[in-house]
This record gives C-alpha cells, structure tokens and sequence, in this order.
C-alpha cells in the first residue's frame, strides 16, 4: 500500500504540468487502433524521429513564452539569487530537464477502439441483480499497469452479463479510485461544445489545452474533438503566434499537416518571413503523404509548392503573398549590396 | 385685546403670524365668559407678564445678556452664556405627502378663511427630493467629501488635494498634483512682539511618473504657507525609478532619525500595503504595489516621507547590483517552474568574481546591510489552546471545501435544490 502512495505522489508531481506522457516507456503501452484515416496510424508517424525533429525546431524556445504565467501563481513573489559564470552554467544544466518537461508534446492519436467484450453470461444469478456491478483491479503492478487508464474494468449488467467497461464507465471509475490535482470525476462543462464555442478566445487557448491534457487521455474522443476544434479557431483566426514556443505547438502544425491544410499557416509564415519555418512544413507535409522531400533553395521551395498543386480557395492568396515576399526580398538584397559596397570603400579609404 | 393677546404669544412661542380675518370674535352675552375660537380651532393662551409684550430678541436677552464689567472679567467667554435655542426646529412644515394645517404650518389667508380651513392637500404635490446626497439634508452634509478626498485626519487638512504648483519660467508642471502631509501651528519668540504663531504646512508633488518634490512652507495664514511649500516642492523635484512601472527594485531598509522604513516590492495587483502618508508618496511616485512597515516613531510625517523618499533615490537596477558584485542576478520563480532566468550579468569592463560567497549571503541580506530581517513569531491568542476552538477549527476543516463542492454539483446537475450548510 505504500508503495501504492509513494508512486501516486509521483503522479501528482508530474500530472502539475500534464498526464500527458509521451516519454518511449510509456509510449509501448499507448498503441493506437486501427487506423481510421487512409494514411495509416498518426501516432506512429508522430513519434518519428524525423518528424519530432521538425515539430521541435517549429516550436522553439523562448523564456517568456514557453514559461508563461499561469493564474494559480500569480500572486507569488519571485526568489534572487547571485550566481557566479560557473554556477549558473550549472543551474541552467539543471533546467534542461524543466525546459524539456515544459516543452513535452501531448501525442497526436487516433480515437480508441470501442470496448464491448464479453467475458460470462450468467442469466441465472440475474434475479439478484437489482444494479449493475462494476469491478476495478486496483492492485499494484507496475510491469502489468504502466498507467491508469490500461486498468482492467468489468462490469455486470443487471441481465447477468459480465462486460468489459466501456471508455465511459471505465474512466470514470479509474478517476475515481486514483484521484489527480485538477482532474474531475465529472467531465467540466466547459468541455461540451456549446460552453466551448462561447469561450473560444486567443487568451483562453492555452488554458483550454492543459486543462484538457490532464482531464483526457490523449486517445479519448472528447481530447480529440476538443484540440481539434481550437486548432480549427486558431486558422480561422490566424492566432498561430498564440501557441508558439509552447507544447501544443507541435501537435497543432502536425493536425494541419495530417489533414492537408497547411497553407493558412503557411502563409503566416510567409508573411513574418519565417522561410524556414515554411519549408520544414512543407517538408513535413510531404513526409506525412509519402512525397519525395525537397531541398535547395529556400524561396525556390516555396514558390514551387505555392504554384503547384493547392486548394482553390487559397490559390489567390497565397499567390499575393508569394509576391510580396519577392519584393520583400528584393529589396533587402540590395540594400545588402549597397552597405556591402559601402563597408568595402571604408576598408579601402581606411 | 384677547386677540392681540394670542396673536403676541404665538409670535413668541411659535413665532406664528396670524391674520385678523382669520379669528372671529364671539359675540359677548350676560353671564358667559369671553371666548376666542380659532375657527374651529381652540388655542392655549397663557396671561403673563413681559414675554407677552416683548420681542423674542429682547426675551432672550434678558437671560444670555452680560453687563460690559462682566464682559471684562470675563464672564460672557468660554461658552459661559446661555444658548440660544432655535425654537422654529420643530415647527410643521410640508412633510413627503405634502399635508398643510393652516395656522400651524401655513398662514391663514383671506382665501383659506372662506373655505374649509381644516386639514388640505397642498395643490403643488409631494415635495420631489433630489436624489443627490450631497443637495440633500442639512448644510453639514453639503460640504461632505468624498471618501477619496477626505485625507486621513478627518475634515483638516493632512492627506487633502491642494493646489497645483505655480509656472515657473513659462512650465506650467502639467500632470502635476499636490498633497499637504500635515499642518500645524508654531510658534516662535521674538524680542519686539514676544510669540509670534505661524501656520507649518508640508507638501508632496508628483506627476505619477518617477518625478516627486517633499517640502514645507510657513506663513501667517494657512493658504500662504500652502503656496510657499508647494512652490518649494516644485522646485526640488528627483526622479524615482520605478521597476516595470509598478513597483520597487528591490528590498531596503531606511532610517531618518528616529524613523525606520522597510519597503519590500510585491507582484502586480497586490496595491499599496503601507502608512497613509507613504501611500500619498508612493502614488505621486507611480507605484503601484508595494509593501511596507514603519518602524521606530510614526508621528514625524515628515521624517518618515523623508526616510523613504532617501531610500527610493538609493535603490540600484539589478544591473549596477551585478556590477558591483561581479556576479550574474538569477530570478526564479514557482510560475515557471524555478527555470533560472539571467536579469543581469556583470558587463565586460567589470572584473567578474568567482570566489565563493559566505554561506548566509543572500541578496535581500546584501540590501539591508549584511543583516537578516527579524519577522515576528504570531501571536497565540489565549482561546487558541482551548478545546471549544479546537473542536470549531475540526468541523471547519470538514467542511471546508463543500461550499465549492455544492456549487460544482449545481452546475453538474447532481443537486438541483439550493440547500445551505449547516
């Protein structure tokens, strides 16, 4: 039992930020079902070692951002210290593992499979039934149940019918014998769609993400519908600065590169001059749908995609957007050229 | 003659003013007495003597009037005579439902007499009251203050708004306001007159952006020496460095004399925590939030100003703070989960220190002089350690969550009636 208590209290430390976990260990246990999309399974291409490359470096860092306040803490003072060159190296190697931590992608997945096994049917003992019966292992096995939602739950219905638990059933049970900081029983009501719509807003993205990340598991529909339909409201908005340098980043340029809708995003990059950031998308939609990726030069990649193959709708804005970037180029290129010349008279008259 | 009589009383007493239309004289028949009827209205009339006859002046005179000898030696001062009582106060007037009693509250007319002369509605309605508070009641209440322009010394001047400071050279100081701290009378002995009283007034300036002047003027009147210090004030504006326009840099601890002020910075939101007389200074500063204690005598409004005042001038960035120490500053915070974040390190011409620090340095014991601030233990009250509070803080610790957990079963839809805890 304590051993039970001990790794609860590491659950909790870790479900402060999120449950998350995309770690490999626990990774070999979250194996998605069969794939609904023709694609194949996105977790599988998710958790590529190419492709998490691309989704960190899209992401990036940056302290204010990555570190945002959250309300909880608004109102505590903060600590100083005095550090030498040599001890703040050392600190700020510490923090890797807080600034990994902080940057964890939640998993990109499929909807799991429905559950409705049937294990016994005993229609004599169901004149006693007057309920149903549901029945959680709660043993303490590490090796058997790396995470709480890969719990056993039976349930006997009231017709003498020993069923494996539905996803409802079984998560709200195991929600309730293994309680979590900021995780309901009951599923809030700003998770249903109505509530949701109303407070859809570029300030309450984030806060609308974690808390999803720690009341679903990553594979549940409601995880699912909700990221999706923020995803959704951010390109229809083009808020996509919102999320940058935070987690949700990754996984929100992943949805658009699954689903074929990248140039939204793709044009905000353009427009803020983010030309690697373009390319490594469009790379990234390329090795989602299992196209040759393209390498070269930078503005020769954007162009090529822009006047290929596009959805209708964004043909004409993405074309306006092209030559604004050229111009744009143009133009910096021979102010270059002038301070060049410049600097080298300089050189010459010095 | 009994007329007269009654009319002379009630002029009096009530101050009354009755016409003659308005009496009727009975007719005197043998063996009845006289009798004056007030239309329907018998009156009290009381035979005396001179209150009858004189006027109310006069009659009140005669008891608060003091002779000149007296008045020499004295006796007229010091609330020594008798008040003048306003005998008016409780006279009838028009009330909310607009009711007139002639006689009483109205005077008799011509009109009235021939009419119903008892009880009437008066023809312009209920009296509307103006809803402003301020309009409304008596003269105390119109010159009431706000709340926010009251000051701390109830209706003097201490905490009050004064006058903006006078152009100087064509610079009319826009955005400028002023406060008086405090105001008193001195005095002063002179060869020629003796003691010679003057008005003391002290006087903070600020535009609520960093630039702030404390001074104090003197004068005969109150108004001179307000102009005079703030003037002065004017005249000896500093800058105050406000850290990300909210609060202070950093921790300090001041002493003027025999005044000590300890400031500590708080985050955004948290206001200002402090004596009535730096809340002035910290808001004509542009802080925001701030907390702070004062220590040692708190009756000197102007040592204190000037202990924080010499304080905020003192306050180091984090960068001079990094330079002078040779190291990096490093802020952390639980919001970011202590992630280290660099505010400032030491700038190349500086020659960096990598000697390790002693073991009880920290940066708010550099700020208060190598010295730890003593924070005093709370206090246990005597009714903390009997078993009634205990047993009190048991049943509030059960229930201390089921206010929220009832509203969350509301909102869920599991507790549809509003039940309150008992």
């Amino acid at each position: 039992m304590a051993a039970l208590r001990k790794n609860m209290h590491l659950l909790k430390k870790l479900n402060v930020v999120s449950s998350c976990v995309c770690k490999p260990a626990s990774l070999k246990h979250l194996h998605t079902s069969a794939p609904v999309l023709s694609v194949g399974d996105p977790l599988h291409y998710f958790m590529r070692d190419d492709v998490q490359k691309i989704l960190e470096e899209l992401t990036g860092f940056d302290v204010k951002k990555t570190f945002y306040q959250r309300a909880q803490y608004a109102n505590k003072e903060p600590n100083y210290k005095v550090l030498s060159d040599v001890e703040l190296e050392e600190e700020i190697e510490k923090a890797k593992e807080i600034k990994a931590r902080r940057l964890q992608m939640p998993p990109f997945m499929d909807i799991r499979k429905p559950k409705d096994d049937l294990l016994s049917d005993d229609p004599d003992i169901a004149p006693a039934l007057t309920s149903k019966y549901v029945f959680i292992d709660i043993s303490d096995n590490l090796r058997r149940i790396p995470v709480e939602s890969k719990r056993n739950v039976v349930c006997r219905h009231e017709d003498g019918k020993l069923k494996v638990a539905d996803w409802e059933q079984s998560d709200r049970v195991v929600r309730m014998y293994y309680p979590v900081a900021g995780r309901n029983v009951f599923i809030p009501k700003m998770f249903e769609e109505e509530q949701l719509e109303k407070i859809l807003t570029h300030e309450n993205y984030i806060d609308i993400l974690e808390r999803a990340c720690v009341q679903f598991e990553p594979d549940s529909s409601d995880f699912i519908r909700i990221t999706h339909r923020i995803y959704e409201h951010i390109a229809q908005n083009g808020d996509f600065d919102v999320l940058h340098c935070t987690r949700f980043y990754g996984p929100m340029v992943f949805y658009f590169a699954w689903f074929n809708k990248i140039e939204p995003l793709l044009m905000h990059m353009m427009n803020n001059d983010h030309l690697t950031s373009a390319v490594h998308l469009i790379n990234l939609k390329c090795m989602l749908h299992k196209e040759p990726s393209k390498s070269g030069n930078l503005f020769m990649i954007i162009r090529d995609y822009c006047l290929g193959k596009v959805k209708k709708e964004y043909k004409k804005d993405l074309k306006i957007a092209l030559n604004d970037l050229e111009k744009r180029l143009e133009i910096r290129a021979k102010r270059m050229e002038s301070e060049a010349k410049e600097s080298n008279k300089e050189k010459v008259t010095g | 003659m009994a007329a007269t009589c009654l009319r002379t009383t009630l002029q009096v007493v009530k101050t009354l003013k009755i016409s003659d239309v308005g009496l009727q004289r009975v007719p005197v028949h043998q063996g009845i007495p006289r009798q004056i009827v007030a239309l329907s209205q018998l009156l009290h009339v009381r035979y005396g003597s001179f209150f009858n006859r004189k006027d109310s002046d006069e009659n009140w005179d005669s008891i608060r009037s003091v002779s000149n000898q007296g008045r020499k030696r004295g006796r007229a001062s010091r609330g020594k005579l008798a008040r003048k009582i306003n005998l008016d106060s409780g006279k009838l007037g028009e009330g909310i439902t607009g009711l007139v009693f002639p006689g009483l509250s109205k005077p008799i007319n011509k009109d009235t007499a021939s009419k119903d002369l008892g009880v009437q509605k008066s023809l312009t309605g209920p009296i509307e009251r103006s809803t402003d508070p301020k309009k409304a009641g008596s003269n105390k209440r119109k010159n009431r203050l706000d709340p926010y322009d009251r000051g701390f010394r109830g209706d003097k001047l201490p905490g009050k708004k004064v006058d903006p400071p006078d152009p100087v050279d064509g610079y009319t100081f826009p955005g400028f306001e002023a406060y008086a701290l405090e105001a008193k009378f001195v005095s002063n002995m002179v060869a020629s007159q003796g003691k010679v009283y003057k008005h003391l007034v002290v006087v903070v300036v600020g535009n609520k952006k960093g630039l702030i002047g404390l001074s104090l003027g003197k004068g005969t009147t109150v108004k001179a020496a307000l102009k005079s210090a703030t003037n002065k004030a004017a005249k000896q504006l500093t800058y105050i460095n406000v850290y990300n326009q909210h609060t202070i840099w950093h921790k300090f601890a001041e002493k003027f004399h025999q005044t000590t002020v300890i400031a500590e910075p708080r985050h955004l939101g948290f206001g200002k925590k402090c004596h009535p007389v730096l809340n002035i200074l910290c808001e004509l500063a542009g802080i925001k939030d701030i907390h702070i204690t004062v220590e040692g005598s708190k009756r000197n409004y102007l040592n204190m100003a000037r202990a924080f005042m010499v304080g905020l001038q003192n306050q180091k960035t984090h960068q001079e703070i990094a330079d002078e120490l040779g190291q990096n500053i490093v802020e952390y915070h639980v919001s970011r989960d202590y992630y280290p974040v660099t505010l400032a390190s030491p700038s190349t011409d500086v020659e960096k220190m990598d000697t390790p620090k002693a073991v009880d340095f920290t940066l708010d014991s550099y700020h208060f002089g190598n010295r730890t601030r003593y924070m005093k233990p709370r206090k246990v009250r005597f009714y903390q350690k009997l078993a009634g509070y205990k047993k009190k803080q048991a049943m509030d610790y059960k229930r201390r969550n089921q206010s929220g957990a009832m509203i969350e079963r509301m909102v869920l839809g599991l507790q549809p009636e509003f039940k309150t805890m008992k």
